[in-house]
């Protein structure tokens, strides 16, 4: 998977890295968001029990929230 | 137990190895191609590396051809039950391969830009209540627009999109456009183009993806 950065170019290498960072977490969300909500949908013999993916879902609220911050510190270090 | 990662066309693959460090193999199942794993454990386990392992398998079929990403989480206990449940479905799943033949989908996400927020509306006559209104309108109104203006500047290059607005807390839009594989390049340059002329706004554009968003139908 890559991600396109290329704004990132022209800035400070410290608000570049922070866009790095962030450009890190933004796919993480983007990969939650298609597998575990896009794509064909087929009930298996086995397919993941809805608190299982509740706990993905915590974990993509904590991804949400990390971006938040990292938006924050990008303005503190600017 | 077989874990399903994706429907392709009917050819053998040369992707590497799945979850957990297992075999791929190409089931084939009348006009389909289904791409499994074989496992021990009847669940697989949800965790982020888990997951990357799943998409990168994904992206390696995306490289021999057609690909319909499954929801991640499928397990099936042997071939035969697994092409019995796709085979009434067997014509549309080959029609949507056959409409993602050459093409990926796209990410833009438009975040919030906290370094330069919009102006909030005053309103002196407003109490709390109103003014949370007026906040929330104001930004679904922004996302709207943003929305709008990456449809009118990336719109032409892409043969399908999905677009949903305040899709969670500092996203205002998250879209997925479905395009064809010479335009990539030239769609990533029209959004870098578009997020230097936007304010309030910072865009990430994501990709190429497996067609997540594009399986279901022609758009």
């Amino acid at each position: 998977m890559t991600l396109d950065l290329s704004p990132s170019g022209h800035l400070p290498e410290r608000e570049a890295e922070a866009r790095r960072e962030l450009g890190r977490q933004v796919t993480l969300v983007e990969l939650l968001d298609r597998i575990l909500d896009k794509g064909v949908v087929i009930s298996g013999e086995i397919t993941l029990a809805v608190a299982d993916i509740d706990l993905v879902q915590v974990g993509l609220r904590a991804v949400i929230a990390s971006i938040d911050r990292l938006a924050t510190e990008q303005v503190t270090s600017g | 137990m077989l874990h399903l990662y994706a429907i392709t066309e009917p050819h053998p693959t040369a992707a590497a190895a799945g979850i957990g460090g297992t075999g791929i193999v190409s089931i084939p199942c009348g006009r389909l191609g289904l791409v499994v794993s074989e496992h021990r454990t009847p669940a697989p386990d949800l965790t982020e590396e888990t997951l990357w392992h799943h998409e990168a398998v994904l992206e390696q079929l995306m490289a021999e051809g057609p690909v319909l990403p499954i929801r991640f989480g499928v397990r099936f206990a042997d071939a035969a039950a697994l092409c019995d449940e796709l085979r009434p479905r067997m014509a549309s799943l080959a029609e949507a391969l056959e409409f993602v033949r050459g093409k990926v989908e796209l990410g833009v996400r438009v975040l919030e830009d906290n370094e330069k927020p919009p102006a909030p509306r005053r309103s002196t006559r407003s109490g709390e209540g109103a003014r949370y209104l007026l906040e929330r309108l104001d930004r679904r109104n922004r996302a709207a627009a943003v929305a709008e203006r990456l449809r009118r500047n990336v719109g032409d290059l892409a043969v399908g999109e999905q677009a949903r607005l305040l899709p969670g807390k500092g996203t205002l839009v998250a879209s997925a456009f479905l395009v064809e594989r010479p335009r990539v390049a030239g769609f990533r340059r029209r959004v870098e183009v578009l997020e230097r002329s936007l304010d309030h706004a910072a865009l990430f554009c994501t990709g190429p993806w497996p067609p997540y968003h594009f399986v279901d139908r022609p758009i």
